[in-house]
């Protein structure tokens, strides 16, 4: 039993990994100003979530925004760390013009600091610009966006599935794919007819 | 007791009478070739078995090989997903006869915690399993178990088909 007068210990700082890990959020925050100054109309919705900085754009806005933040040698945003995607589909206020949300993160290695943008799209076109022109490596992120949410990136070199094969037909991630999927996995031959 | 001793003018010569069957089945399962199929946290397991502490090399069972053309036994071990079945299914088809297969481990023989869409619930749904060696993952002690019963099979102890996995109600 704790006794209830007596404040908790105060770890060592090297044990408090808590504490270590706001401040480093804090210290990957990006000044608004900056940012409103360099992307000007492209970034017209700037907050800052959790202690990071994000930038919410559209599918017209946000291969121009990479490009700035990534070309821009005050911004200098030279690391793509990862593109994700989110299904909307089971949230209390969806609205099919809201379904699917594309999340770029990308960090700037010499100022030490990060971004995270994020574009809606819709249901029934569910479309993006690729940030595989301003960052090679988007172009694999892409592709799991793909395989896994079916969502297309306008422009990619390679638009190819990269973890289910390729007849595959369906985008497990999506919400309304069942999780035991739709018969996929009972659908091969026995040896026995093969041979 | 063969034909040898009850004639007089072969007792002592070194000669014993059997039967082929016999004589090849006693060849064979003194001498599996294991092919290891592992594609997870069960074929770790296998090399512990394969390795000198549990020594499978005492069942004559130590020549692991990866190719499919030169064994005789393969040995699944961990999960098998959607992309991964076709290449199960060719190398099996690879294998020459006779061949036997052990399934080891909850993933091979059933899907294990894995239902979920990519994952094969159990690959003896297309190709034939002798044995079933239970487990997550199965101890070295069960696979070896598994290996003998393997051998029971080859020298005629056991018929195919004798392991079979104890069937569950779904609810
Ligand atoms: S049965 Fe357990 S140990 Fe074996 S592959 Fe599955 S999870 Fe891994």
């Amino acid at each position: 039993m704790t006794d209830p007068a007596k404040p908790a210990p105060k770890l060592p700082p090297t044990h408090d990994s808590h504490g270590k890990a706001a401040r480093v959020l804090e210290e990957n925050n990006v000044d608004h100003e900056l940012l409103r100054r360099k992307l000007g109309e492209l970034a017209k919705d700037i907050r800052t979530e959790f202690k990071q900085t994000v930038i919410y754009t559209t599918r017209e806005t946000i291969a121009r925004a990479l490009e700035i933040v990534c070309r821009d040698p005050e911004l200098n945003f030279n690391m793509l760390c990862d593109i994700t995607a989110v299904d909307n589909l089971r949230r209390d206020d969806y609205d099919p013009s809201r379904r699917f949300t594309v999340i770029h993160i990308v960090y700037s290695i010499p100022n030490n600091k990060r971004i995270r943008f994020e574009t809606l799209l819709g249901e029934d076109d569910p479309r993006i610009p690729t940030a595989a022109k301003v960052y090679k490596g988007a172009a694999w992120a892409e592709r799991e966006v793909y395989d896994m949410f079916g969502v297309t990136f306008d422009g990619h070199p390679d638009l190819r599935r990269v973890l289910m094969p390729d007849y595959y037909e369906h985008h497990p991630l999506r919400k309304d794919y069942p999780l035991t999927g739709r018969g996929e996995r009972d659908n091969f031959a026995r040896a026995e007819e093969l041979a | 007791m063969g034909i040898e001793e009850m004639i007089p003018s072969l007792a002592g010569d070194g000669l014993i009478t059997t039967q082929v069957n016999k004589v090849i089945g006693w060849a064979r399962k003194n001498s599996l070739w294991p092919y290891p199929f592992g594609t997870a946290c069960c074929a770790i397991e296998f090399m512990a078995t394969a390795s000198s502490r549990y020594d499978l090399a005492r069942f004559g069972a130590e020549v692991v090989r990866f190719s499919p053309r030169q064994s005789d036994l393969m040995i699944v071990a961990g999960r098998v997903t959607m992309k991964m079945m076709p290449v199960l299914l060719q190398i099996y088809s690879q294998m020459a006869e006779p061949k036997w297969v052990i399934s080891m481990g909850a993933c091979a023989s059933t899907g294990g915690v894995f239902n979920t869409y990519p994952q094969i619930q159990g690959v003896d749904q297309f190709i034939p399993v002798d044995v079933y060696v239970p487990g997550c993952p199965p101890r070295p002690e069960s696979l070896i178990d598994g290996v003998l019963k393997i051998q029971q099979i080859i020298d005629g102890q056991a018929e195919r088909g004798e392991f079979t996995r104890p069937t569950v109600e779904a609810n």
